[in-house]
């Protein structure tokens, strides 16, 4: 099963699919395009690996175990 | 039958005992033991609050060297090819730069007040692993200790 977590004031949103269900696939993949569109950034990495393992994505990936969204950065 | 690493009860609740591991994978987790858990000797995860779940996250992200940092200062270090950057402090991240010197910074995600602090860690510690050029380029900064705010980039990355 893939996840993805979505920075938000919860700590994160879950959205999950699984490779052998085609419609979880299909919703997860609309959801990774959406958050594209809106110019939030997207790391994949294996289950609980750390961050030098994760892997700038730009395209969805239905075999990544974990895609994590961040927002962009600016001065503060 | 399993093994149940040591723990304190907490508070005694309608489904079972509110406890919190002293030790193992859970240590410092609260947890719900149910009635029909507690004689199997397994426990249900309770469900957790937004910092629990973005500092949970945060820490999976972690070395073991940033982990133990931040289990002991709050804060941890970021090496880059530019230099060492120290996140943990909001608006005021440390930033040693190869070539000498040192400086704040301030970088926030964008509507960082909607975040729990662990995932603005999670959001800034990303960027600066994968993209530091950029990270360092929209930095506003000053010289420590006492310089006035600048825009970015911070000195020496334009022409890095």
């Amino acid at each position: 099963m893939g996840t993805m977590r979505i920075l938000s004031e919860s700590g994160d949103t879950i959205v999950d699919w699984r490779i052998d269900d085609p419609e979880s696939v299909t919703n997860a993949k609309r959801e990774f395009d959406l958050l594209a569109a809106h110019r939030q950034i997207a790391f994949a990495r294996p289950a609980n690996a750390s961050v030098e393992e994760a892997e700038r994505i730009h395209a969805f990936d239905a075999f990544a175990e974990e895609i994590i969204w961040i927002r962009p950065i600016a001065g503060g | 039958m399993i093994d149940v690493p040591a723990y304190d009860v907490i508070e005694e609740l309608e489904h079972g005992p509110l406890v919190r591991f002293l030790e193992g994978p859970l240590a410092g987790r609260e947890v719900v033991l149910a009635a029909r858990a507690m004689s199997e000797s397994s426990a249900a995860v309770r469900s957790l609050t937004p910092e629990q779940r973005a500092n949970e996250l945060l820490l999976s992200l972690l070395t073991p060297q940033q982990r133990s940092e931040w289990a002991s200062r709050q804060r941890f270090t970021v090496l880059t090819r530019f230099g060492t950057v120290e996140l943990g402090e909001k608006f005021n991240i440390r930033y040693c730069p190869n070539a000498g010197g040192e400086y704040r910074l301030c970088v926030v995600p964008n509507r960082c007040t909607d975040l729990p602090g662990g995932d603005v860690w999670v959001n800034l510690l990303l960027w600066l692993q994968h993209d530091p050029r950029w990270f360092l380029t929209v930095a506003n900064w000053r010289r420590c200790p006492h310089g006035e705010w600048n825009f970015g980039p911070v000195p020496g990355i334009r022409d890095a």
